[in-house]
């Protein structure tokens, strides 16, 4: 974590100093306060990188990131299909791969248990958000001849 | 006149609704161990866009107000705290429950919540509009100063390490200079976005920080087993009135610490609570009963943790300053609605402000109701598989964010920001420092900058006496801090020698 705040607050420093110098009267300028933060970040950063070395490094749970960096994975990947596939079928998708996930079914009734969950979840969800609220939910491409939502 | 209109806006169909439903709902997730009064604002906040201003906030205090109160049900049912607010009520609820008093503990923790927050309530209908008439003497100098303190005060408090939370609370500063800048309109650090020209979506980075880090956080103890609760006998609910009546200077004293933690930025009702059951111990008539099962060690903390909310809500409209995260979700779905907090909003929108009031006395009328009625029922709650829960909470916050502009980049934020969350934790870093940044920060620079161009010179923030205060104060805590923290380590280390 030290690491990837000290990486950005490199970038970031990088990026306000590319930022224009156009400002208007009195004003001290777009960059000043980037500037101020991005230095205190690398300073901050850097001190933390410093004093514990690799330290947290070692008391890493890998197991435990393993597991997290899986369901990260799943709801990124849900969320990139839920354009392609549609709502409906990729929220059921998720919703079965995500509750295995979190606890690995052992009986055809624990599937049977997580399939209903699913299904019940994504049609009150479809029907409060799409049709309560509203909300354009993305439609299958493959069903509306690739236009999305 | 004004609290006329708002109590007949706040008793009128659908807006009574909300608010019933929000405080089910808060109860339900108050009682479900890991999700938090926090955690269930974030995942409401996207449905407030759809609803009006009033029935927004009558649904977010409905949340709040039941999710605070919840935690209690499992802290005495089973010695499990829902959430941090229920730290201090463990210790004699769950007793009484062994001793079979479980009815009355929880009915004292109902009433006890109630009159504390509706003690603070009154406080906020008094103290607020004199805070907001106040600030209107201030200039961008003292805005920017005020909010530079509290975002100090904030970091130096949330977490182990003061460097730590400073370096989050300017992570989150540095995310809200996303976007079109403010006073030159020029776009800064979108990297050619157009997603990001309006900057983060606030409701995804809190939707993914509270809600999707605190299912990863959970994750293991998901993984590794339900929750295996047995439903003790509850008894009779009512505490004796003659009990009650006997306490006042106990509830006064409760309410009068609540309200003032609630106001401080960043020490948050885990605070007052902790403190508030101190003080019982020291004061009670029943003082060696206290860890074994002494009613007066629910009463304290259960006032107090409620007191905070409406502490918490008297810097949050006066000065559009939250000192908290559940005050940060509130805000949000104000702004959402074009409402921002601060002094203005007693001048242009009264209305609201009476309405915001009026709706906290219904909301505790609901939680009065609800949760001696359905105690039973919120208690069964307990026995839903945690993996199913979870679930649903992933979805709910990723629909939640997507559901605001129909935009799959708000998704993906929501997701990146939940990663974001649960590594911080992990890695020792507090949260509520970066999202009050990513809130603050744009005041603190707009109000920086108009400063600076009125004045003319950087040295008005130390020339005005108001300024010069305030960030004297915000400096003297964060020492005082260190200091702090550096005893404390030096004890550890002695401790730790010793041992």
């Amino acid at each position: 974590m030290n690491l990837f705040f000290l990486g950005i607050g490199i970038v970031y420093l990088y990026l306000t100093y590319q930022l224009p110098t156009r400002r208007i009267a009195g004003d001290p300028g777009i960059s000043i306060m980037p500037y101020a933060y991005g230095i205190l970040a690398v300073a901050l950063a850097a001190y933390h990188v410093v004093r514990d070395g690799l330290k947290s490094a070692k008391s890493v749970q890998w197991r435990q990131v393993a597991h997290v960096g899986v369901i990260s994975l799943v709801m990124l990947v849900y969320v990139g299909l839920m354009r392609p596939l549609g709502f409906e079928v990729s929220t059921t998708l998720f919703l079965i791969a995500v509750a295995a996930l979190f606890r690995r079914p052992s009986s055809v009734r624990d599937w049977v248990v997580i399939g209903v969950f699913a299904v019940v979840t994504t049609v009150v969800i479809s029907l409060l958000f799409g049709g309560v609220f509203n909300v354009n939910l993305p439609k299958a491409e493959w069903l509306s001849g690739g236009r999305g939502w | 006149m004004e609290l006329m209109e708002a109590i007949k806006t706040v008793f009128s169909y659908p807006t009574i609704l909300w608010i019933a439903l929000g405080e089910l709902l808060g109860i339900l997730l108050g009682a479900l161990p890991g999700l938090t009064a926090t955690m269930g604002m974030a995942l409401v906040l996207p449905f407030t866009f759809y609803l009006d201003p009033a029935a927004s906030v009558g649904l977010m205090l409905g949340v709040y107000f039941g999710g605070v109160t919840g935690a209690s049900i499992p802290a005495i049912l089973f010695g499990i705290p829902g959430n941090p607010n229920a730290i201090a009520t463990i210790h004699d609820g769950y007793q009484l429950a062994r001793k079979g008093q479980a009815g009355v503990a929880l009915g004292t923790a109902v009433v006890a919540s109630f009159i504390g927050g509706l003690g603070s309530m009154l406080i906020l209908f008094v103290a607020a509009p004199v805070l907001a008439a106040v600030s209107l003497w201030f200039g961008p100098a003292e805005y920017a100063s005020l909010a530079l303190a509290s975002l100090t005060v904030i970091a130096a408090t949330s977490g182990r390490a003061i460097s730590k939370g400073v370096l989050a609370a300017v992570f989150g500063m540095m995310l809200g200079t996303v976007g079109i800048d403010q006073i030159v309109g020029l776009p800064r650090f979108t990297l050619g976005n157009i997603y990001l020209l309006n900057g983060f979506s606030l409701v995804a980075a809190l939707i993914g920080l509270f809600g999707i880090a605190q299912v990863l956080e959970d994750l293991e103890s998901v993984r590794t087993g339900a929750l295996k609760a047995v439903m003790p006998k509850l008894g009779k609910l009512f505490p004796p009135m003659r009990y009650l009546l006997s306490r006042w200077r106990m509830i006064l004293e409760s309410v009068g610490l609540g309200t003032v933690i609630g106001i401080l930025p960043g020490a948050g009702a885990s605070v007052g609570v902790v403190l508030a059951y101190e003080r019982a111990r020291e004061t009670s008539p029943e003082k060696e009963q206290f860890g074994k099962g002494a009613l007066d060690g629910v009463l304290a903390p259960e006032v107090t943790n409620n007191a905070c909310i409406g502490g918490g809500l008297i810097p949050t409209l006066a000065l559009g300053i939250p000192g908290e995260s559940a005050a940060v979700m509130l805000m949000a779905a104000l702004i959402m609605h074009g409402i921002t907090p601060g002094p203005l909003l007693f001048d242009q929108h009264i209305d609201l402000v009476y309405t915001i009031f009026v709706a906290m006395v219904v909301s505790n009328i609901f939680m009065l109701v609800f949760q001696l009625g359905g105690v039973r029922l919120f208690a069964r709650a307990l026995m839903i598989p945690p993996h199913l829960l979870s679930s649903l909470v992933l979805i709910l916050s990723i629909i939640g964010a997507f559901a605001l502009e129909s935009s799959i980049f708000d998704a993906f934020a929501a997701v990146a920001f939940g990663i974001l969350g649960w590594w911080m934790k992990k890695a020792g870093y507090p949260v509520i420092p970066l999202v009050l940044g990513l809130i603050l920060g744009p005041m603190i620079e707009s109000e920086f900058r108009r400063a600076v161009m009125l004045a003319g010179t950087y040295t008005t923030f130390f020339t005005r006496p108001l300024s010069l205060v305030m960030l004297l104060l915000g400096a003297a805590y964060l020492v005082h801090q260190i200091f702090k923290m550096r005893r404390e380590a030096a004890r550890e280390a002695e401790a730790g020698g010793g041992a």
